[in-house]
């Protein structure tokens, strides 16, 4: 199995998690045409293996980006909010919060708040200079902030 | 937070783990892997046809070729319209752009359509020409070639989607290059 089959498979559950997030019912197209995209664009990838993992999901954050331009500004509300958790009601509105940021704020705060990639890595993956990954993380943070704080959760 | 902190706000990470995905289509990998070999063989077909043509052989030559893609060629590009064409001048070949690109006369989600006149063949040219395909992994190669005497017109259809300006102008520099770029067979 060549390097980028292994790295598509390792990382495939958060991929498919943050497509869901970005693109909800979309996402297994939306990452069918990303990992195409990987695996033929794989023998023109210079970087270190420890870029990998950046560069794939810069392309499914692209992939993702051109599917919500093709799509009406309301077709969001197709990601599916459920959760099996006891705080199921707050969740839900958590997620309505979530689901009602910008995309480039939602993908900032999946990426490095979710996922766990650091700054430098979430700007590679959106094309973005590091303080604007920064400015969009602190923006989505304030407004799920204040969501978490209206149902009384502590932060 | 400050900007310049690396810190993760891990209650709003665990939030957003805990949010549930659908599961996932088992055959999604299968299905990843069908696509694959089938935009393989789409490149190699329209290689293939290009590259017969240019360096004038005859469909029938194909029918020979145990191989898949090829027979696929044959199939989608029918003996009857084929004719003999030029055959190469050495290695310096004649690529002649002389048509347009048609997308916008069937809107914005219509596949573009360039038409080559090729007379000699052109490997290198050809094979930048399957590249540039390949680098815009959305688009696919489909070809038709209908014979004319002395010339062989080979139509490279592109795309069942959208093509952007930037590729559209991409390709008629590459077209263009080929043809002007100094390399004109004598």
């Amino acid at each position: 199995m060549r390097a980028i089959e292994q790295e598509i498979r390792d990382n495939h559950a958060d991929l498919r998690r943050f497509a869901y997030r970005m693109v909800g019912d979309a996402a297994d197209d939306v990452l069918q045409e990303a990992y195409l995209k990987a695996l033929r664009s794989w023998n023109r990838f210079l970087g270190a293996p420890s870029r990998r993992r950046p560069w794939l999901y810069r392309i499914v954050y692209h992939c993702a980006i051109d599917e919500l331009r093709r799509r009406k500004p309301t077709s969001l509300d197709r990601i599916d909010h459920t959760t099996d958790s006891p705080d199921a009601d707050l969740l839900i509105d958590f997620a309505g919060a979530f689901a009602g940021l910008p995309a480039p704020q939602r993908a900032a705060v999946l990426l490095v708040d979710m996922i766990g990639l650091n700054y430098d890595e979430a700007a590679l993956v959106c094309g973005v200079p590091r303080g604007t990954v920064a400015s969009r993380l602190s923006l989505a943070r304030g407004a799920l902030r204040r969501q978490l704080e209206q149902e009384r959760l502590p932060l | 937070m400050t900007d310049a902190s690396e810190d993760r706000d891990e209650l709003v990470g665990s939030r957003l783990r805990e949010l549930a995905v659908p599961p996932e289509d088992p055959l999604f990998f299968a299905r990843l892997e069908r696509q694959r070999r089938t935009h393989r063989r789409r490149l190699t077909v329209a290689a293939v046809a290009l590259l017969a043509a240019a360096s004038g052989t005859m469909a029938a030559a194909a029918l020979h070729s145990s191989d898949r893609p090829v027979r696929s060629a044959v199939w989608a590009f029918p003996s009857s319209s084929w004719k003999p064409v030029h055959r190469p001048i050495g290695n310096v070949v004649h690529l002649r752009w002389t048509g347009g690109l048609l997308g916008p006369a069937y809107g914005n989600q219509a596949a573009a359509t360039v038409t080559l006149s090729l007379s000699g063949g052109s490997v290198c040219s050809l094979a930048s020409l399957a590249r540039w395909v390949q680098r815009h992994e959305r688009l696919e190669a489909d070809s038709q070639v209908s014979g004319a005497s002395g010339t062989c017109w080979a139509t490279l259809r592109i795309g069942h989607t959208a093509i952007t300006g930037q590729q559209k102008s991409e390709l008629v520099r590459l077209l263009d290059a080929a043809s002007f770029g100094g390399r004109i067979a004598s």
